[in-house]
């Protein structure tokens, strides 16, 4: 697995026409495995945030994943924009998805826009 | 973890073959995350964190005046409910809270806590160590020389801790110059790296009059100013900084205004130049002005943090908040006291070492319940946080049993408040009973901290 802006970038393209897939002949091998979308969620659901105590999905620091062939990018916020836990966080959702069947590349994607309150957390959390 | 899998919304199941053509597939959020102020939050490690070793080292230290200043009031205690405050061994205690326990575990923080608040590290690390190697020794000098009466070691450690101090200070406004914003944090910091070196100036002063004695009777006068300086300068100052970032985020709180931290700083600043003033040209109407500007800014302190509390999405509080929260219900306590000791003065000496008691108790039970939130967080942070979203991890607070915080909780409360109210009824039997309470809770925080710092991945 790795984590490379550029691999995302490459497979985005390729979906959007400016690079054929058969231009790249690792994309027909990749096509066929297919990513559960709902497993993503789930192994994302197993990051947590310490001090709360609750998962990154169910606090609502989770704003988007998109899923590209065989990569992942996953648009997330931290709770303060001093960057508390953004290194744990963000290498727990490596860790994470890293262990979801054909996900070969994750980029995660750290926002501060919208800025997350605790209002975004899911109701019924504790 | 709290929340069980499959309690989070899943989004429908999305393949790359089932995107629609020419854009990637999205698996949408939960829910649409509102636009929304971002409440004042904080946190407590940053990609500039200092090492562990750096706050890790004051902790230690503090603990350990922490446990020597909870046996010194078991011992000092039937001196203390009999209101002789001056005498060397409830001075000597007195600095084993503040200094020791209080400033300690403040500078320890603060390198832990700047890197989140201003963006920017300590500016020396190099010098925080040196600053630890210099306080450290001359705080428990000081204290050894004044319990035994022995001032050239009485002064040879004011000499050490004053100049560890003041590198502090240079060492907190070198990094608060760096800092890309000023928020109510940054002056909030500044303020009190000013005062500090004030109550420093102060107590500089009051140690050498106890070799020489050039104060005479207005050695009571300085005395009070440097602890008000201290206290409402120094430490509320950080307290009203610090919490103003992390009780929203420890809190969940959301919502809620931060004026009555504007405030607060704000009336703390002016009360402290007035005690300033009062110092040099002393009257009952410029006391009373600045006591009623003190008061105001440490309820300003309390009404801000109520609102936080009120305004709380997380409904359960841990041991360290329900400290925060009962220290804070002490230091209203304290406020009641204070115009009974400022109306009365030396005259009754029982008032002012009660009020003293309760003031110092508040704030050091704040502290202790920093301790909870801040030591297992760093200790998870460091121990646990790698092993994210490869197995499960604890949350922070399974990392300690709340029943033994909250039995330390009760107990801390109870001592200080016993030992205030057998001061003021001059229940010289009643004190030691109500301190060894205080000890008991003492020893329990200590013990838990001690097993935290223990923690490790299974």
């Amino acid at each position: 697995m790795t984590s490379n802006s550029d691999d995302f970038l490459r497979a985005a393209a390729r979906l959007d026409g400016v690079e054929t897939p058969a231009a790249t002949p690792a994309t027909s091998a990749a096509e066929e495995v297919e990513i559960d979308g709902d497993l993503v969620w789930e192994a994302l659901s197993t990051v947590i945030d310490p001090e709360i105590g609750l998962d990154i999905v169910t606090l609502g620091l989770v704003y988007e994943v998109e899923l590209i062939e065989n990569a992942v990018r996953v648009t997330f916020s931290l709770t303060t924009p001093g960057c508390p836990m953004e290194e744990a966080i963000t290498n727990g959702i490596l860790n994470a998805l890293s262990a979801v069947p054909g996900v070969e590349n994750v980029l995660p994607n750290l926002v501060w826009e919208p800025r997350w309150h605790p209002g975004m957390v899911q109701e019924g959390a504790w | 973890m709290s929340a069980e899998p499959h309690s989070v919304p899943r989004p429908p199941r999305r393949t790359v073959a089932a995107s629609p053509a020419g854009s990637p597939a999205a698996a949408p959020r939960p829910a649409a995350p509102p636009a929304a102020p971002f409440p004042a939050g904080g946190g407590l490690v940053s990609k500039s964190a200092p090492p562990l070793r750096l706050p890790g080292e004051h902790f230690a230290a503090a603990l350990g005046f922490w446990l020597l200043g909870a046996l010194g009031l078991v011992w000092a205690a039937p001196q203390i409910a009999q209101g002789a405050f001056p005498l060397p061994r409830v001075v000597a205690i007195t600095h084993l809270f503040t200094l020791g326990w209080i400033t300690t575990t403040i500078q320890g923080a603060l390198y832990q806590f700047l890197p989140v608040a201003l963006q920017v590290p300590v500016r020396s690390e190099r010098l925080a160590h040196l600053t630890y190697g210099l306080y450290v020794p001359g705080v428990l000098l000081f204290v050894g020389g004044m319990l035994v009466g022995l001032h050239p070691v009485l002064l040879a450690g004011a000499a050490l801790f004053g100049t560890a101090l003041l590198l502090f200070a240079g060492n907190l406004v070198a990094t608060l110059r760096r800092a890309p914003e000023r928020n109510l944090t940054w002056w909030a910091l500044a303020a009190a790296a000013l005062f500090l070196v004030t109550t420093v100036a102060l107590g500089v002063t009051l140690a050498g009059n106890l070799r020489w004695n050039y104060l005479g009777g207005h050695r009571f006068l300085t005395l009070a100013v440097h602890l008000h300086v201290a206290l409402a300068g120094w430490v509320m100052m950080v307290i009203v900084g610090v919490a103003h970032r992390l009780l929203p985020m420890f809190l969940l709180s959301h919502g809620a205004s931060d004026r009555p931290s504007k405030v607060s700083l704000a009336l703390l600043a002016v009360g402290v130049v007035l005690l300033l003033a009062l110092e040099h040209a002393y009257s009952p109407a410029l006391a009373w002005t600045a006591a009623a500007v003190l008061g105001a800014g440490a309820l300003c302190f309390v009404a801000q943090a109520a609102l936080f509390f009120e305004h709380r999405k997380k409904p359960a509080l841990d041991p360290g908040l329900r400290l925060a929260g009962v220290a804070i219900a002490l230091l209203v306590v304290a406020l009641v006291l204070a115009p009974f000791f400022l109306a009365h003065g030396l005259a009754a000496p029982r008032i002012a070492t009660a009020y003293v008691l309760t003031m110092v108790g508040a704030l050091s039970l704040f502290v202790a319940g920093l301790y909870y939130k801040i030591l297992p967080f760093l200790i998870w942070y460091h121990q646990f946080g790698p092993l994210v979203g490869k197995r499960p991890v604890p949350r922070v607070v399974d990392l300690y049993a709340a029943r033994p915080g909250n039995a330390a909780l009760v107990l801390l409360a109870a001592g200080v408040l016993g030992l205030a109210a057998a001061t003021l009824a001059g229940a010289t039997l009643a004190a030691r009973p109500a301190a060894a309470l205080f000890a008991v809770g003492a020893v329990i925080v200590a013990a838990q901290m001690f097993t935290i710092s223990r923690r490790r991945p299974e």
